[in-house]
C-alpha cells in the first residue's frame, strides 16, 4: 500500500495523469471522451469492412437488390461514417491536445513562479543547487515541457487504446493467440523503446559530455567571447576542443546503438515468428472455409491493428521527457511552501524603527556553506541617523543588509526593532519598511515608469511623484530624453524600446528606491550606489548625499570615502565584528584600520615632487 | 528604415526556390561527404522501409482473394510472405531511424566545426556587435540542430515519397479513375495546413508578450533580483502580472481552437465523400464482375491510407523546406564570412620591436549602420614603451580607440601607423598575436583554471609553470591558491564539478589571460579591473609598472589603460583625456594637472574626498 503511494507520488506519468485536470475539467472530459471513442470507431470499422467483403460474392450474384446488395450498401455507409469520424476526431484530438499543451505549461510556471516567490527569505533562490532544480524544471529551457507532454500522452492513450478491439477479435478465433503475439510484440516494443529514447536523448544534446562540446560552439557564437577569441586567435582551440569532445561524447552513444540493434533484432525474430504463426492459421481457416469471407477480412485486419503495440514515435518520446520533471516541480513546491510558512511573525512593523534596530550577537552564516560571515556582531542603527559601513577584506556588508530586510535569518543571535525582535515581525511588511539599491540592482525590461514606480506600486500612476524622484536621482535628464518618456520600455528585446547604459539604469535604480522611502519604507539603503557612474555623476549624486538622507535612517555601503565620510556615523566591520565606529574625523583621530586605510587611498592623490 | 529594407531582402533571398535547390544540394554533398556508406543505406533504408509497408496491404488483399478460392497452399505461402514483408518493412524503418540519426550526428559535426571556424574566422566585431547580425546568429545558434536535421528530413522524404508512390501505383492498377482520390484529400491537408498557419501567425503575434512573460518569470525565480522584489513588497504585483499576460496570451489561442475544429472536420467530410464514393465504384465494378473482391479490399485498405500519405508527404517537404531555410541562413554565414575577409594587396609583418610607437592620423570612426561619429578626426602619437592612460566620461570614445587598435573595427577615414605602417596592411592574426588584452566585459571561460588563464597564449597553455607566471604578473596567483585542486580546478558552475568564483575572482583571471603574451607590441586593458576595489587595482598596477616596464622599454611595447580611478590614471606616461568623440587634452599628469583642464577638474572632484 505504502509502495503504491510512494509511486502515485513519484512515477513522472501517474503524476501527470494527477495534474492534467488542471487544465479545466470540461476540456478533461472532451478530450477523454474522444480518446475513448476512438478504439469504438476502429471496432466499427473493421467489422463493417468484414461485413462489406464477406457479402460482396453474394451481392455479385444477386446485385444490389438482393439481401446481400442491402447489406453491401449498410455497411458501405457504416464504413464511411466511422472513417470520417475517426480522422475528423482525430483531428479535433491534436487540436485540443495542443490546448491542453499551452493550459498546462501556463499552469505549471505560474505555479512554480508563485511557489518561488512565496518565502520572504531568498535562501532558496541564492542557493545553487536549489536554483539548478528549478531551471531544471522550466518549461522553456527543456526540449519537453510537461504540457507537450500532457498533450502527447493523449496520443499515447488512444494508440494504446486502439490495440484492444483487435485483441479480442483475435482472442474470439483462438484465446490464446493474441496473448502468444502480444508477448513477442510487447518485448520488441520495450526494446524498441528503449533504443530510440536514448537516440533521441543523445541527439537532444542531454548528456554532460555534449553539453561541454556544445560549449564551444556557443563561445564561437555568442558575443561574451568574441574579443578574446580574436586578440588570443581562438578559433582552431575551439574547434578541436568542440571535434574532441563531441565524437567522445558520440563514441559513447554509437557503441550503445549498435549495442541496441543487436537485441532490437533479437525481438524483432520472436516477433516475426509469432506473427506468422497468426497469419498462417487465419489464411488457412479462410481458405479451407472454416471461417467466412468476412471473419477473415476482420481477423487480418486485427492482425494489422496489433501492430499498434509497436506504435512508437515523438508523443511517446515527449511523454517520458517531459513528464520526467513533474515529480520535481511538486517536490520543489512542496519545499518552497515549508520555507514560506517557517518564516511567519505578526506584529506589525508600522512606523518602525521609532527608535533604533539592534543585532545583538548576530552569527550568520549562508546555508550550506562553511564559513561565518557573522561572528557574533553587535550594532546599533539608531531611527533617523545615516550610517555607514565600511568593510575590511571586502566581508559580508551586503550579507548585513540581507538580515536587516529578513532576506535571512540570523543563525544564532537576534536583530531587534524598537525592542521587538525580528522574527516576531510581519515579515512582508517589515521588508516594505526597507527601500533599498542594491549592488546588483535589476534592470526591468518594463516601461520607465514600472523602473521607478515599482519602488511603491502605489504611486506607479503619479507622475509628478516619479518625477520628483529622478529629479532627486539625477535621471530626469534621462527619461526627458527617452523618445517615449516615461512609457518607454527599457530594452532593445521590445518594439519601441531603448538601451540604457550601466550608469543610467544606475540612477534609476536609485530613483525606484527614493520612491519607495517616498511611499513610506523608513529605512533607506544604499549599496554601493554609484559604482557604475563616472566621476562626475557620482560627485553630483554625493553632493545631494544630505538631502537624499533627511527623515530616513540611512545605510549606506561603499568602499569609497567620498561617500562615507559624510555619513552621520561609520562602523568599520573586520572578520564579522564590529571594530571601530564614530564620525569620520573620530575613526582618523583615533588612528585605527579606518584611518590607515584613508590615508593610503589619500596618499595616492597628494602631488608627488619630482 | 534602411536596415529594415535591408533585411527584406536577405529573408526574400531565403525564400527563394533557387536558394532551397542550392541548399538542397549542399546537405545531400554534405552528407555523402559525411558518411557516404550511411548516407547511400539510409537512402535504401528508407526507400525499402516504407514501400515493403505498402505492399503488405497487397498481399493481405490477395489472402483474401486466396480465401474465396479457397486456395489453402497460396493462403499459406502469402500468409508467410505478409509476416516477412512487415518484418522487413519494420526493420528497415529501425535502420533508416538509426542511419538518419548518425547521419544527422556526423553533419552537425562537420557543420559545427564549420560554424565555428567561420565564426572566429572573421576579423571585426561587426557580426557580434550589430543588432541585425546578432539576430541572425542568435538564430543559426538556436536552430543550429536542424542543419543536421535536414539529412534526417531529406531522408524521411524519400520514405515518404516512397510509400505514397507505391501506393498510387497499386490503385492504378486496379483502376486509373481511381487516382482522383488523392484530389478529395486535399481540402483536408489545406485545413490542416491553415490551422498551423494560424497558430504560427498567432505565435509570432504573441512573440513579444511571450517575452515578458519569461522576463517576468526569471525575475522571479533568480536570485539577484529577489532582494528587491521583497523589500519594495512587489511578489503580488509580479504574480498578478504574469497571470495577467499569460491570460491575454491564451486568449488569443483559444480563438483560434473552435476555427481550427471546424475546417478540420469539414476537411475530412470532404475526402470522406471521396472516400465512399471510390467504395461504392469499386463495388459497382465487382457487381459488374469487372474486378474482384479481393481488390474491393484492397481499394477500401488503400483508400483509407492515400490521404495520410499524401497529408505526410506534404508535412515532410515542409519539413524539408523548413530546414532548408536554415541552411541558407548558414550559407548566409559562409558568404558574409567570406566577404569580411580582408584583402590585403602587399601585406607587411608587424615589426619585431616597436621603435617609434603608434599614430592615429586623422582618424574618424562610426560604427557600421549607425549614423554618429563615436571619434572625428582624431590624431594621437602614442609613444614605443610607454603607458598610456584613456580617461573621459561614460560614451566618450574610448572604448571605440581601444577597438579599433584591436583591429576589431577599420577606421572609417584616417589611418592607424605602426612604426609607420598602416595597420590595414598588417594581416589581423598576425597583429593579433603581437598583442594582448583584458575587457571589462570579458569572458568567463569555464574551462579548468589553467587554461581559462592560458588561453591567453595557446603555446604556454599546457604549462603550469608560465600559466603560474602570468598570474603573479596579474597579482592573481590568490584566486588558484584557493581552489581546491589549484590550476586543475574547473571553474564556473556551467558543468558538475565546476566552482564557482566571485565577480573579482574572475576579472583577476582574465587579467592572468591578458598577461600570457609575456612581449607583446601592445597590451590593452579597457577598465580590466572594475570589478577590484581601488587598492587592489592600485597595487596590481604599482606592480605591474614595476615589473613589466622595464621589459617593455626593450620590446618598445605600449600599454593602453582606460579607467576612471584617477589614482591609478596618474601613474601613467601618457593621459589621454577624450570626451565627445574628440581628444580633449593629453600630457602627463603633472602637465594637465597645472593646465587646470577637464583632467584637473575631475581629478580633483576624486581628490576632494581625502582631504
Amino acid at each position: 500500500m505504502n509502495r503504491l503511494r510512494t509511486k502515485w507520488r513519484t512515477s513522472p506519468r501517474l503524476v501527470l495523469l494527477r495534474t492534467m485536470p488542471a487544465v479545466g475539467w470540461p476540456l478533461t472530459a472532451v478530450v477523454s471522451f474522444l480518446v475513448l471513442l476512438a478504439p469504438l470507431l476502429t471496432l466499427t470499422f473493421t467489422l463493417a469492412s468484414g461485413e462489406l467483403v464477406g457479402n460482396i460474392p453474394d451481392a455479385v450474384a444477386g446485385g444490389f437488390g438482393s439481401s446481400a446488395g442491402r447489406a453491401v450498401v449498410v455497411a458501405t455507409v457504416v464504413l464511411g461514417a466511422a472513417f470520417v469520424l475517426q480522422h475528423a476526431t482525430a483531428g479535433i484530438r491534436e487540436v485540443m491536445a495542443a490546448d491542453v499543451h499551452r493550459r498546462l505549461d501556463r499552469h505549471m510556471d505560474a505555479r512554480l513562479l508563485d511557489a518561488t516567490l512565496g518565502p520572504p527569505g531568498i535562501a532558496h533562490v541564492e542557493d545553487p543547487e536549489m536554483l539548478d532544480r528549478i531551471a531544471k524544471t522550466r518549461t522553456e529551457r527543456q526540449g519537453f515541457s510537461p504540457g507537450q507532454a500532457a498533450a502527447s500522452m493523449v496520443q499515447v492513450a488512444v494508440n494504446r487504446l486502439q490495440v484492444v478491439p483487435p485483441f479480442v477479435l483475435l482472442g474470439l478465433f483462438r484465446w490464446w493467440l493474441p496473448f502468444v503475439m502480444g508477448v513477442g510484440m510487447v518485448w520488441t516494443r520495450i526494446v524498441m523503446q528503449r533504443h530510440i529514447l536514448r537516440s533521441v536523448q543523445a541527439s537532444m544534446g542531454q548528456s554532460g559530455a555534449l553539453r561541454r562540446a556544445e560549449y564551444f560552439v556557443d563561445l564561437a557564437l555568442l558575443p561574451t567571447a568574441a574579443k578574446e577569441a580574436r586578440v588570443f586567435g581562438l578559433g582552431r582551440f575551439f574547434v578541436d576542443r568542440y571535434a574532441s569532445q563531441y565524437l567522445a561524447a558520440m563514441a559513447i552513444v554509437w557503441r550503445d546503438r549498435s549495442r541496441g540493434q543487436r537485441r532490437l533484432l533479437t525481438a524483432l525474430l520472436v516477433s516475426t515468428l509469432t506473427n506468422t504463426l497468426g497469419y498462417v492459421l487465419i489464411a488457412r481457416a479462410g481458405a479451407s472455409g472454416a471461417i467466412g469471407l468476412d471473419q477473415l477480412t476482420v481477423l487480418i485486419g486485427a492482425m494489422a491493428g496489433m501492430r499498434m503495440i509497436l506504435a512508437l514515435g515523438n508523443e511517446d518520446v515527449a511523454v517520458e521527457h517531459g513528464s520526467a520533471m513533474l515529480p520535481e516541480a511538486l517536490a520543489i513546491e512542496a519545499d518552497l511552501r515549508a520555507r514560506r510558512e517557517a518564516m511567519a511573525g505578526d506584529v506589525s512593523p508600522a512606523n518602525m524603527p521609532a527608535t533604533n534596530v539592534r543585532f545583538e550577537g548576530v552569527c550568520f552564516r549562508y546555508p550550506g556553506t562553511e564559513r561565518d560571515i557573522y561572528d557574533g556582531i553587535d550594532l546599533e542603527i539608531r531611527a533617523g541617523e545615516s550610517l555607514a559601513i565600511v568593510g575590511i577584506n571586502g566581508a559580508g556588508k551586503t550579507t548585513l543588509v540581507k538580515l536587516l530586510a529578513r532576506l535571512h535569518d540570523p543563525t544564532a543571535g537576534r536583530i531587534t526593532v524598537d525592542g521587538v525582535d525580528l522574527r516576531d515581525l510581519d515579515p512582508d511588511a517589515w521588508q516594505r519598511r526597507v527601500a533599498a539599491i542594491f549592488q546588483d540592482f535589476t534592470r526591468y525590461e518594463l516601461s520607465a515608469a514600472d523602473n521607478v514606480g515599482l519602488g511603491s506600486i502605489e504611486l506607479r500612476d503619479d507622475v509628478d511623484v516619479l518625477d520628483h524622484a529622478a529629479q532627486q536621482a539625477g535621471a530626469k535628464g534621462i527619461v526627458d530624453g527617452l523618445p517615449g518618456g516615461w512609457d518607454t520600455v527599457l530594452s532593445r528585446r521590445f518594439t519601441g524600446g531603448v538601451d540604457l547604459s550601466g550608469g543610467e539604469w544606475q540612477r534609476l535604480a536609485l530613483a525606484r528606491a527614493l520612491l519607495a522611502v517616498r511611499g513610506g519604507a523608513g529605512i533607506l539603503v544604499l549599496d554601493e550606489p554609484t559604482a557604475n557612474l563616472d566621476v562626475r555623476a557620482e560627485a553630483e549624486i554625493y553632493d545631494r548625499f544630505l538631502e537624499l538622507t533627511r527623515n530616513v535612517t540611512t545605510i549606506v555601503i561603499s568602499h569609497r570615502f567620498s561617500t562615507v565620510r559624510r555619513a552621520d556615523r561609520i562602523v568599520v566591520i573586520d572578520h564579522g565584528r564590529v571594530v571601530e565606529e564614530g564620525t569620520h574625523d573620530e575613526l582618523v583621530a583615533l588612528d585605527g584600520e579606518y584611518a590607515r586605510m584613508f590615508r593610503l587611498q589619500a596618499a595616492r592623490f597628494e602631488v608627488v615632487d619630482g | 528604415m534602411a536596415d529594415a529594407g535591408d533585411a527584406n531582402v536577405t529573408k526574400k533571398s531565403e525564400d527563394t526556390t533557387g536558394s532551397k535547390w542550392r541548399a538542397l544540394w549542399y546537405m545531400v554533398v554534405l552528407a555523402f561527404r559525411a558518411d557516404p556508406l550511411r548516407a547511400t543505406a539510409a537512402l535504401l533504408a528508407a526507400a525499402v522501409g516504407t514501400g515493403s509497408q505498402a505492399l503488405v496491404v497487397y498481399v493481405t488483399s490477395r489472402i483474401i482473394a486466396a480465401g474465396i478460392a479457397g486456395d489453402v497452399d497460396t493462403a499459406t505461402r502469402l500468409a508467410i510472405s505478409v509476416a516477412l514483408l512487415s518484418a522487413l518493412g519494420f526493420t528497415a524503418s529501425m535502420l533508416r531511424l538509426d542511419l538518419r540519426f548518425r547521419m544527422e550526428e556526423s553533419t552537425a559535426l562537420l557543420i559545427d566545426r564549420q560554424i565555428i571556424e567561420l565564426s572566429t574566422g572573421i576579423p571585426g566585431l561587426e557580426h557580434h556587435e550589430r543588432p541585425e547580425h546578432l539576430d541572425r546568429l542568435e538564430l543559426l545558434r538556436s536552430q543550429r540542430r536542424m542543419l543536421g536535421g535536414s539529412v534526417g528530413a531529406l531522408i524521411e522524404n524519400v520514405g515518404s515519397f516512397s510509400s505514397a508512390g507505391t501506393t498510387l501505383a497499386m490503385l492504378f492498377t486496379v483502376d486509373p479513375r481511381l487516382l482522383l482520390l488523392p484530389v478529395f484529400g486535399i481540402p483536408s491537408i489545406l485545413a490542416s495546413a491553415k490551422t498551423r498557419r494560424t497558430w504560427q501567425r498567432v505565435e509570432e503575434e504573441t512573440t513579444e508578450r511571450n517575452r515578458l512573460v519569461h522576463h517576468l518569470f526569471e525575475l522571479g525565480t533568480t536570485g539577484a533580483p529577489a532582494k528587491e522584489l521583497r523589500v519594495f513588497g512587489l511578489r503580488d504585483e509580479l504574480r498578478t502580472r504574469h497571470q495577467v499576460l499569460t491570460a491575454a496570451i491564451h486568449a488569443i489561442w483559444a480563438k483560434t481552437v473552435a476555427r481550427a475544429t471546424t475546417i478540420t472536420t469539414a476537411g475530412w467530410s470532404v475526402f470522406a465523400i471521396g472516400y465512399v464514393g471510390a467504395i461504392v465504384f469499386v463495388l459497382r465494378e465487382a457487381i459488374e464482375g469487372r474486378i474482384s473482391a479481393a481488390e474491393v479490399v484492397l481499394v477500401v485498405s488503400l483508400a483509407g491510407q492515400v490521404n495520410q500519405q499524401v497529408g505526410s508527404l506534404y508535412w515532410m517537404v515542409g519539413w524539408l523546406f523548413d530546414t532548408l531555410k536554415t541552411v541558407g541562413r548558414y550559407l548566409a554565414l559562409v558568404g558574409s564570412a567570406a566577404a569580411a575577409q580582408p584583402r590585403i594587396d602587399d601585406p607587411r609583418p608587424a615589426p619585431e620591436t616597436m621603435r617609434h610607437g603608434i599614430d592615429l592620423v586623422g582618424v574618424t570612426f562610426r560604427y557600421p549602420g549607425t549614423e554618429n561619429d563615436v571619434l572625428r578626426n582624431v590624431d594621437l602619437h602614442l609613444p614605443a614603451g610607454s603607458t598610456v592612460a584613456l580617461v573621459g566620461d561614460n560614451g566618450a570614445g574610448k572604448s571605440s580607440l581601444v577597438k579599433l587598435l584591436s583591429r576589431f573595427y577599420d577606421p572609417t577615414s584616417g589611418v592607424i601607423e605602426v612604426d609607420g605602417t598602416d595597420l590595414r596592411r598588417i594581416p589581423p592574426a598576425e597583429w593579433r598575436s603581437r598583442m594582448s588584452a583584458g575587457f571589462q566585459d570579458f569572458a568567463r571561460l569555464e574551462l579548468v583554471a589553467r587554461e581559462s588563464v592560458g588561453v591567453g597564449h595557446l603555446p604556454d597553455m599546457d604549462d603550469a609553470a608560465l600559466v603560474g607566471a602570468a598570474l603573479d604578473r596579474a597579482s592573481a596567483g590568490d584566486v588558484v591558491t584557493h581552489l581546491a585542486d589549484g590550476l586543475e580546478t574547473l571553474v564556473g558552475r556551467r558543468f558538475d564539478g565546476g566552482v564557482d568564483l566571485s565577480g573579482g575572482q574572475w576579472q583577476k583571471l582574465a587579467l592572468g589571460r591578458a598577461m600570457m603574451r609575456e612581449r607583446p607590441l601592445l597590451l590593452v586593458l579597457d577598465e580590466p579591473t572594475a570589478a577590484l576595489d581601488a587598492d587592489t587595482e592600485h597595487e596590481l598596477f604599482e606592480r605591474y609598472a614595476g615589473a613589466a616596464q622595464a621589459a617593455a622599454r626593450e620590446s618598445g611595447a605600449i600599454t593602453v589603460l582606460v579607467s576612471h580611478r584617477f589614482s591609478t590614471v596618474r601613474m601613467a606616461d601618457l593621459i589621454v583625456v577624450v570626451g565627445d568623440g574628440a581628444i580633449l587634452e593629453h600630457g602627463t599628469h603633472e602637465d594637465l594637472m597645472s593646465r587646470g583642464g577637464v583632467y584637473a577638474e575631475l581629478y580633483e572632484l576624486q581628490a576632494s574626498a581625502y582631504r
